[in-house]
């Protein structure tokens, strides 16, 4: 019984990690189901709120307190989500989420840039200095947009519990691997870790009332 | 076999984890033992070393290259002790001194900073706010080292296989996984990397003889021969390619020295 979250730059295979981790342990693999409740339960379409965490902020939104808002929801459903437990997590801000929460398995996948220009590459067909500047475009939003609203970076080694690097261990390995570790005592989910996930629902809850209220 | 570097953030337990590594591997775990090798072999007292790999970089350092001989030194102590193989390195720089090599596992170890202020407040007797001074400027002396040397944070994920947060992670638990991680196929040594450590042992050798003159070379070795470009005039390109050929030849496994001069004017 465990959650896990996996952050993962940006075309470095985590998604496939995450599927083959959650199919080998038995448990559900998330990622923009949750984006999908927030978006029924505040009908906010899923467009804009996958740009409220993928963009970093502009001036208007410094104004508005926009994405601070949205963000909000997305927490507010993804807690809901994790509190089924059995739950591998990947994308976005899952780790900030649950930055106070015991016994949840803190996972980010890098790999090198090399290997992500390739992937990049053959996944949208262009050329490599275009895949170099699109990597580089989006690794500087994401950093962007976590400072923003965490005052974090998401390259803050602290944040994790592991941080591997799949250049050698390739994706099966990193599977094997995080699949060991979330099988291990210190992972498992605590009467404990529940009720504070709980009451970090509670508190997120309260928070997206509350600014659905204040302008 | 193989060969393991743990960098550590300073009070993280890092140390523990590679003694007790070590001994699951039957490794050899090293660390001090670098600084007295280079200090022997070049004649240095100890402390200088320990300043020029522990301490950032002064502008003196910027401008007479003292930091990058010292390193020099200690670089070439280092790959000369991981030859032997079976060994963990846990201290500063391993990550920066095996770049390139392939086979070699990269670990860093880190640890909440509330975790390592009360280690610092334990083991030095002071209060928290002097404790987190301290473990601040430490942490701003290793960026500022890696970032004048390397021209990279040392604190950056790229520069690891795996990084391990020891909090929710045991030292035991740390220890088990980084076993099972160091029996993975590709951190095997091989004949592959085995001669690329070679390789790279002797371009240091040849830089810890150079950097004296020559602070700026650029030293590479493959199957044996040694590359050399240096900045200088062109004039001077066939007295240094002499020059370097008679200080080189006697260092072990050295077939031919090649150099090339990139003129001062491009």
């Amino acid at each position: 019984m465990g959650i896990i979250t996996i952050s993962r730059g940006s075309y470095s295979r985590g998604i496939d990690i995450a599927e083959k981790l959650a199919k080998k342990l038995g448990y559900e693999c998330i990622s923009r189901e949750v984006l999908l409740d927030a978006s029924k339960e505040f009908n906010i379409p899923e467009v804009k709120l996958i740009h409220a965490i993928e963009d970093a902020p502009s001036i208007f939104d410094h104004i508005k307190d926009g994405k601070r808002r949205y963000v909000a929801f997305i927490r507010e459903a993804f807690l809901e989500y994790i509190q089924k437990d059995n739950i591998v997590y990947h994308g976005f801000a899952g780790h900030f989420f649950t930055k106070d929460i015991p016994n949840i398995l803190k996972v980010r996948i890098i790999a090198n840039l090399d290997f992500r220009i390739k992937v990049l590459m053959e996944r949208e067909n262009i050329s490599e200095e275009k895949a170099r500047k699109l990597l580089f475009r989006i690794d500087v939003e994401r950093r962007k947009w976590s400072v923003y609203l965490y005052g974090i970076d998401t390259n803050t080694t602290e944040l994790y519990d592991v941080i591997l690097h799949i250049d050698c261990l390739q994706v099966d390995g990193a599977v094997d691997f995080i699949y060991d570790l979330a099988n291990r005592p210190c992972f498992q989910t605590t009467p404990e870790s529940q009720k504070k996930l709980k009451e970090l629902l509670e508190a997120a809850k309260a928070y997206s009332i509350s600014s659905t209220q204040t302008p | 076999m193989g060969i393991i570097t743990i960098s550590r953030g300073s009070y993280s337990r890092g140390k523990e984890i590679a003694e007790k590594l070590s001994e699951k591997l039957d490794y050899q775990c090293i660390s001090r033992e670098i600084l007295l090798k280079a200090s022997r072999d070049f004649n240095v007292p100890e402390l200088k070393l320990l300043q020029a790999i522990e301490d950032a970089p002064t502008v003196l350092d910027r401008l007479k290259h003292g930091k990058k001989k010292y390193i020099a030194f200690i670089r070439k102590a280092f790959l000369e002790q991981i030859q032997k193989d079976n060994v963990t390195y846990h201290g500063l720089a391993g990550q920066f001194f095996t770049m390139g090599l392939p086979n070699i596992l990269k670990v860093r170890i880190t640890a909440d900073l509330n975790f390592r202020i009360n280690v610092v407040m334990k083991r030095e007797n002071v209060s928290e706010d002097k404790a987190r001074q301290i473990l601040t400027k430490i942490d701003e002396e290793r960026t500022k080292w890696s970032m004048f040397l390397y021209g990279i944070d040392t604190k950056s994920p790229d520069l690891y296989d795996i990084i391990l947060h020891i909090d929710t992670i045991s030292v035991e638990d740390a220890v088990d996984i980084l076993y099972a991680y160091a029996k993975r196929p590709c951190f095997q040594t091989t004949n592959e990397s085995k001669k690329k450590l070679k390789d790279m042992l002797i371009a240091a050798k040849a830089y810890s003889i150079l950097v004296k003159n020559f602070p700026e070379a650029n030293i590479k070795c493959k199957d044996g021969v040694v590359l050399i470009s240096v900045e200088s005039s062109l004039s001077v390109e066939k007295v240094l390619a002499k020059k370097f050929s008679k200080q080189l030849k006697d260092i072990e496994g050295v077939k031919e020295v090649k150099t090339f001069v990139i003129p001062f004017e491009t």
